[in-house]
Parts: C-alpha cells; structure tokens; sequence
C-alpha cells in the first residue's frame, strides 16, 4: 500500500513537472493559517503572562514570497500572520499575548521577521520562515536568538493549499523552538519575579 | 584548487552530458542569444537608473539531476525513479545548507551587488547612470511596472541568482541583465525577448567560484557546508562579495562590445572547446562548448564568450 501510494506521489511530481512554469500568479491568504506544530498543545496554558511586541519586517518587500514550480507566490499581512500566531504561543507556563494589553510582563518579545519565502528544487517545495527575537526581561536585560522554520516536501501541484500547509509547518517549527526556550527563560527568571 | 568547476562539471557522467552537447550541436545553426547595445545609441542616453532584481531570499541549494530516465531510454518509470531520488537529494541539500544560511543572515547581497554596480556603470559617462535600487523579484512579471514609475529614462534591470553547485564545492552566481528604454529617442530601437518588456539590450552572465582553501579530498555536502559557515560565514561571505564585484565589471564590459558582423555566433580564432557553465536563470547549466577568453587577462578572473554570447567568469 505504501509503494502504490509513493508511486501515486511520484506520478504527481512528474506529472507537476510537466504543467510547472505556465501556472498564473497566487495570493495566498494566511489569515486563517496557523502554525502546524510539532508539539502537543498546552493542556492548560500557564498563568504568567509574556508580551508580544509588534513585529519589525526586515524582508525586502513585504508580500513577495517566491516561486514554486514556476509558479510566483505573493501573500499581504504576513507579519500579521507571523504576529498572530506569537501572540498565541502558549505552554504550561506561560501565554503570549499582545504587549499593548500586557502590564508589567517578566518577558517582552521583540520580534523582528527576517525571511518568508517558498522556493522549489525540480519536483520539491520549501518554505523557510526565520525571526529574530529579542527577549526583554523586566529588568531591563535582553538577548536575541534567531529562529528558523522550514519544511520541504513533494511539491504535488505548486498549489495555495500545499504552499500556505508549507509555510504553516515551517513557522511551526519557529514556534516550537521558542516555546522551548520562553520555558527555560521563565524557569531561569522566576525567582526574581 | 584552479579550474576546480571544470574539474567537477567534467567528473559528470557521460550519459548525462551527452542531451547536453547534443542539445549545442543544434546550437550551430542558431543566432546569438545576446541582444548587444548599438554603438550609435550611446548618444540618446539621458539618464538611466538599475534595478537589482534577487530572485531568492537566501542562498539557494541546487542537486545533481537523476539521469535513471536518460540511462533506460526515457519512460515513465524511470521519470517516477528520477522524481523520487531527486526528491530525496532536495530534501537533504535544505537540510545541510542550514548552517550556511544562518551565518549568512544580515549578509545583504542586493546591497553589496547595487555598490558595485554604482561604481562600475559610472565609468560609462555615455550611460548616464546615476541610481540603483533593489528589489525582491523571483521574475520579471513587476519590472513593467518599475519601469513605468522610474523617473529615469531608461532601467537597466539586473535578475540575479545565487546558490551553491550539487557538491557544494563552489558558489555560482547568474544574472539575466537587460536595459529598458521608458522614453525618450532609445524608444524606437526597441526590441523584443520573450518574457520581458521592450529592450535595446540582453545578455546573460554567470560566475563561479570554488571554495577557498578547498581541502584535498572529496568533501560531504555536510562537511563543505561547515567549512563554508565556519567564522561566521567568513568564507561563503568572501566569495560572494567577490562574485556580486566581478558581476558589474563584466556588466560594464559587455554593454560597450558589439556584435559579431551578420548577427553569427561568437566565435575567435583561439577559441576552446571546454565545459563551462552556461548562464541561464535560476540554473547554469554546465556544458561542452567553444568559448573564448575576452577582457584583460591581467585580472583575477578570466571571462570567457560563449557562442550566443554569454558571459561567464572564472577564477584564474
């Protein structure tokens, strides 16, 4: 069953490889896309609070996401989406939420978006996702890491669905590496807050 | 490490070079590809800006093509072979590439690229350049566009791509580069390319670079990829700089070059049938061609001419 599947899979490759090049334009649409995670949710997110400011873009231009197959990928609101789905990052420890609503957080994350993009080699799609992000503690100190998300899988058809489930699963992986290290930067503060 | 792309291209399997030359054969009874600017046009340039078009965000992967269909004499099985061991070969260059890239984040190539380019079409006072600007541009469907809303009279427009060869043992760096007149005198010697708008001007280039220090030995993808993030990136970062210097000057070079006599292919007497890498975009693809030696050879890189007349840049 699974050789009939990876050859279906194949098939599709081959056959995306014909159509690739001469497909129109697509806008994707993220306002709805949330970050496919690795991990489990939290059961029950934790009471303390951390802020979220609004995202800095870097990115040379905000909507231009790359090709794939041939086929040129654009999307507005993407440091919204990004910022959406920070603000709702949980754990069992703490919730994300929107600095401007958030007094007196242990933890304010600046968020800074340096790459969005899609791209493709032969029949296989990409999508990266890399932030920079600072945490800013209440006492005023502060370290950056960079984060990056990418998946890369049979690209079936160069289609919205596959590209935006691309992008989800990549910034997903951004999400799971900061939620980890949000848990070990509340576990190391606790004590002075 | 000299000559190290040829070196590689020539180590590819013979089966998969020969559609390849094949292909060139057909080449001989072609025109050229290259579009050159007329010499007598110089004079009706008024003022010109460019625009740096990067097709990719970050440096890119690329991987040796599976040639199981070319080897069984085509068919779908061997396509459904070759899509799925180049699936495999993609997933694990994004994967070793990771380290590169992360020491390549805040590396600008736009920027590095529009200064070189700053300098080097200054020296054409015909060409009255004055500004650059960089944009993210995977094509050319928005430079109509930019073309439109610059207050320039002509855009010259610079698509560059950069990524890493199969073996990543060397960077190369393509670019597509044509001028656009927006209005003005240059307007009725427009010509035509598919997929851009009118031009006066068309060619196509591309430079590879090895490694520095390249160690003796075949290397891993994983293991040339560490040694190319090490030091922060110290050496991917000194290749492309070199490669987004090299870029203008041969830019510069064949704006002022015209072409050969009844629009034939390029050729010279001490021309050589060797495998370089054809500039095409997104990809160069490597073949078994005559090319030849232009520029002064006094300088690092040598330039060789293809038949169509791409440019393509080699260290000495």
């Amino acid at each position: 069953m699974s050789r009939l599947f990876s050859t279906a899979a194949t098939l599709a490759v081959v056959a995306a490889g014909f159509g690739a090049g001469c497909m129109a334009p697509a806008r994707l649409n993220l306002a709805n896309a949330a970050p496919i995670s690795q991990s489990p949710p939290a059961s029950a997110p934790g009471t303390t609070i951390v802020a979220c400011a609004p995202i800095e873009d870097k990115r040379l231009d905000p909507e231009v996401l790359g090709l794939v197959g041939g086929r040129p990928f654009s999307a507005s609101e993407v440091s919204g989406w990004v910022l959406r789905s920070l603000t709702g990052l949980t754990s069992r420890s703490f919730s994300v939420r929107p600095a401007a609503g958030v007094e007196n957080p242990p933890v304010t994350l600046r968020p800074r978006l340096l790459k969005v993009y899609v791209d493709s080699i032969r029949g296989t799609k990409t999508a990266v996702v890399v932030l920079e992000v600072a945490f800013v503690e209440a006492s005023g100190r502060e370290a950056t890491l960079i984060y990056r998300g990418q998946h890369a899988g049979i690209n079936w058809g160069s289609d919205e669905a596959e590209v935006t489930s691309a992008l989800q699963k990549a910034l997903g992986k951004c999400a799971d590496q900061l939620r980890v290290d949000l848990d070990a930067q509340l576990a190391r503060i606790a004590p002075r807050t | 490490m000299q000559n190290n792309l040829r070196y590689r291209v020539g180590g590819l399997r013979v089966l998969g070079c020969l559609s390849l030359i094949s292909a060139l054969s057909f080449s001989g009874c072609a025109t050229p590809t290259r579009i050159p600017l007329e010499t007598s046009r110089r004079d009706s340039f008024t003022s010109t800006e460019s625009v740096v078009g990067l097709r990719q965000q970050e440096i890119a992967a690329d991987i040796a093509r599976s040639n199981v269909s070319a080897a069984t004499g085509g068919g779908l099985i061997g396509a459904i072979i070759d899509a799925s061991v180049e699936n495999s070969r993609a997933k694990k260059a994004e994967g070793v590439i990771v380290p590169v890239r992360d020491a390549l984040v805040g590396y600008e190539p736009g920027a590095v690229l529009a200064e070189a380019l700053r300098q080097e079409l200054t020296s054409l006072a015909w060409l009255k350049h004055d500004a650059v600007v960089v944009r993210q541009a995977p094509d050319n469907k928005s430079l109509p566009g930019w073309i439109e809303k610059s207050t320039r009279d002509a855009v010259l427009f610079v698509s560059t791509d950069y990524r890493f060869t199969p073996a990543f043992d060397a960077v190369v760096v393509t670019a597509s580069v044509s001028v656009h007149p927006r209005t003005g005198p240059l307007k009725s010697a427009i010509k035509t390319k598919p997929g851009l708008p009118g031009l006066i001007y068309s060619n196509a280039f591309s430079i590879s670079l090895p490694m520095p220090d390249l160690p003796a030995g075949k290397l891993t993808p994983a293991e040339a990829c560490k040694l190319w993030a090490a030091d922060k990136g110290e050496k991917v970062r000194r290749v492309l700089d070199e490669c987004f210097t090299e870029l203008p000057k041969m830019i510069a070079f064949d704006l002022e070059q015209a072409a050969p006599a009844n629009n034939a292919l390029y050729a010279a007497p001490d021309s050589q049938t060797e495998y370089v890498l054809l500039p095409t975009p997104g990809a160069p693809v490597p073949v078994m061609t005559r090319t030849f030696a232009v520029g002064d050879s006094s300088k690092a890189f040598v330039w060789r001419r293809h038949p169509g007349g791409e440019l393509s840049a080699m260290r000495k």
